[in-house]
């Protein structure tokens, strides 16, 4: 169950994607959400959708794979439908007591849902297609600009990198302490909220003591090696721009132009 | 009453790149009242298996009974875990509670006993593995040693009083002391309350000496099943599923090369002295 979050989840391949500059993806998954949350028009989202699709197939990963990375997002996606179903004010196409749908809210709560879910293919396809060392480096770049104002960039960078690295360790030891528990008859799936809540220390405390020997463990192995920061740091592997990249690049300037030039037209 | 696992095939995460089938069709019974030793390489499938044995994990094909009763069925889950206690590997990360008898008190609490009943339960439990319940159960568990939270952790288990006690490498990362000691209670466990246990490890030395029959896993398929005694006679076969013999039986292999009269067929060191001494007796008097 908890194995199913794919996001920052990196499988390695070595599609077009995979072969990207860490840098245009970055770059390349802000542009696409900054139009994303420009679209207005019903074109507009067929034209993303089909432009996403054409993304999860270069990045040859299966698709039932990158799919099951939505599913936790599924009930935030149904809230939003319905939230919106409901309270956006206009015309009244259905109505039980207080509670109204407006075919406003209709359009607006599909076009929610549907960009929350293309939100979330799309950037989980940033963490599928590239590892995380890889992703560190090209933010720690994408940050350098910024140090002058005092924005530790390397510090940021290593602290996304273990953050990352440790999700998938940290939901196997979820998984195995809640096997430990389930075994001394620890119940996590039935009973009301508050006895679930109850029903979660067992899991929590034992994860929270855990996690931090783990911080504790890593912070000795980094020091035992001498670590001390980004001042002069060199790199084995030194990021570089290739042909396809500019490509990329262009694509996605083309798809926020697309979104503007959409937004203005709707 | 035993527990039947038959023709069990297991995958993890099938459907994704990460899809690995762990266990390859087996089919085990694991008698009342018997001391089976399951022994396996790194990544032969132990773990997964003994979460079978309890309902935790249920097979992508065949099936597991425990006393007649499939795991997969979901009314009698609650029941299955009584019956089958399973202590995982390194069970101390599993301690949450504030002192050391309230988490013991756990199971038995979750298996809706009376007050009266936990503590009694919590103070036996205490007892079996050896700490002194006026010491510890007023003691945070995170104050611990090592072994005593180990000790701790598999008391929250025989608390439940379960017909089954699964072991998953109870001494790893113990000292020498501390190993002896929580094995020699299982052994004890065992023989006192007749109760039936699963000793999962990768350690010959440790199991061999204990168990009545051991359960050899390989590349997650059953490679051998026998009495440690007959089994050990096969090293060369054991070495290639990357398990060695106790020293003490290669050391009476290789005497047997040069003193035929020698016996092989020897667990551990005491039964080893009688039988050097023999053999020395012989070459002064020769």
């Amino acid at each position: 169950m908890l194995k199913d979050i794919t996001l920052g989840q990196y499988v390695p391949g070595d599609s077009l994607l995979h072969r990207l500059d860490p840098r245009t993806k970055i770059i390349g998954s802000m542009l696409y959400i900054i139009a994303l949350f420009l679209l207005k028009s019903w074109v507009g989202y067929v034209s993303i959708t089909v432009f996403s699709i054409a993304l999860v197939i270069l990045s040859a990963l299966p698709w039932r794979y990158v799919l099951r990375g939505i599913r936790p997002i599924f009930y935030i996606v149904l809230f939003t439908l319905v939230l919106n179903f409901f309270l956006t004010p206009g015309e009244v196409v259905w109505q039980l007591g207080p509670l109204k749908v407006t075919a406003e809210g209709i359009e607006l709560g599909i076009f929610m849902g549907w960009r929350l879910l293309l939100l979330v293919l799309t950037t989980s396809l940033l963490t599928l297609t590239s590892s995380p060392i890889a992703l560190t480096d090209g933010i720690e770049y994408l940050l350098r600009p910024f140090k002058k104002i005092g924005v530790p960039a390397h510090e940021l960078a290593m602290m996304m990198t273990i953050a990352l690295r440790f999700i998938p360790t940290l939901l196997e030891e979820t998984d195995k302490i809640m096997k430990a528990q389930m075994a001394r008859g620890a119940d996590f799936e039935t009973g009301n909220i508050v006895q679930r809540a109850r029903g979660m220390i067992p899991l929590l405390v034992p994860l929270f003591v855990s996690a931090f020997r783990r911080a504790d463990e890593l912070a000795t192995a980094m020091e035992a090696r001498c670590y001390r920061g980004g001042e002069g740091r060199t790199r084995l592997r030194e990021l570089q721009f290739a042909g396809r990249d500019w490509v990329a690049m262009a694509v996605s300037i083309f798809v926020l132009a697309f979104s503007i030039l959409d937004r203005i037209l709707s | 009453m035993s527990i039947e696992v038959q023709n069990v095939t297991f995958t993890y995460q099938p459907g994704t790149p990460f899809a690995t089938t762990v266990l390859k069709d087996i089919s085990i019974t694991i008698d009342d009242g018997e001391f089976v030793g399951l022994i396996g390489h790194t990544g032969s499938g132990k773990s997964t298996l003994i979460q079978h044995l309890n309902g935790l994990l249920t097979p992508t094909a065949g099936r597991v009974l425990v006393d007649g009763v499939d795991t997969k069925e979901k009314s009698t889950k609650r029941l299955i875990r009584r019956k089958v206690g399973l202590v995982f590997q390194y069970p101390e990360h599993q301690l949450f509670e504030e002192t050391v008898a309230k988490d013991v008190a756990f199971g038995p609490r979750n298996l809706g006993l009376s007050e009266d009943e936990i503590e009694e339960r919590v103070e036996e439990a205490l007892i079996t593995v050896g700490l002194s319940p006026e010491t510890y159960s007023q003691r945070s568990p995170f104050d611990l040693s090592g072994g005593e939270m180990r000790r701790v952790a598999i008391a929250g288990v025989l608390a439940m009083r379960p017909s089954y006690l699964v072991l998953d490498e109870p001494t790893a990362g113990l000292d020498p002391r501390g190993r002896d000691e929580i094995l020699g209670q299982i052994s004890d466990l065992q023989k006192k309350q007749n109760l039936t246990v699963v000793l999962v490890s990768h350690s010959m030395e440790d199991v061999a000496r204990l168990v009545d029959r051991l359960i050899i896993m390989y590349q997650g398929q059953v490679a051998a099943c026998g009495q440690p005694r007959e089994l050990f006679q096969r090293a060369e076969e054991l070495k290639k599923l990357g398990l060695g013999v106790p020293q003490i039986t290669d050391f009476m292999r290789c005497l047997h090369e040069i003193a035929p009269e020698v016996r092989t067929d020897i667990l551990t060191v005491e039964e080893a002295v009688p039988e050097i001494l023999a053999f020395l007796g012989r070459r002064v008097y020769a």
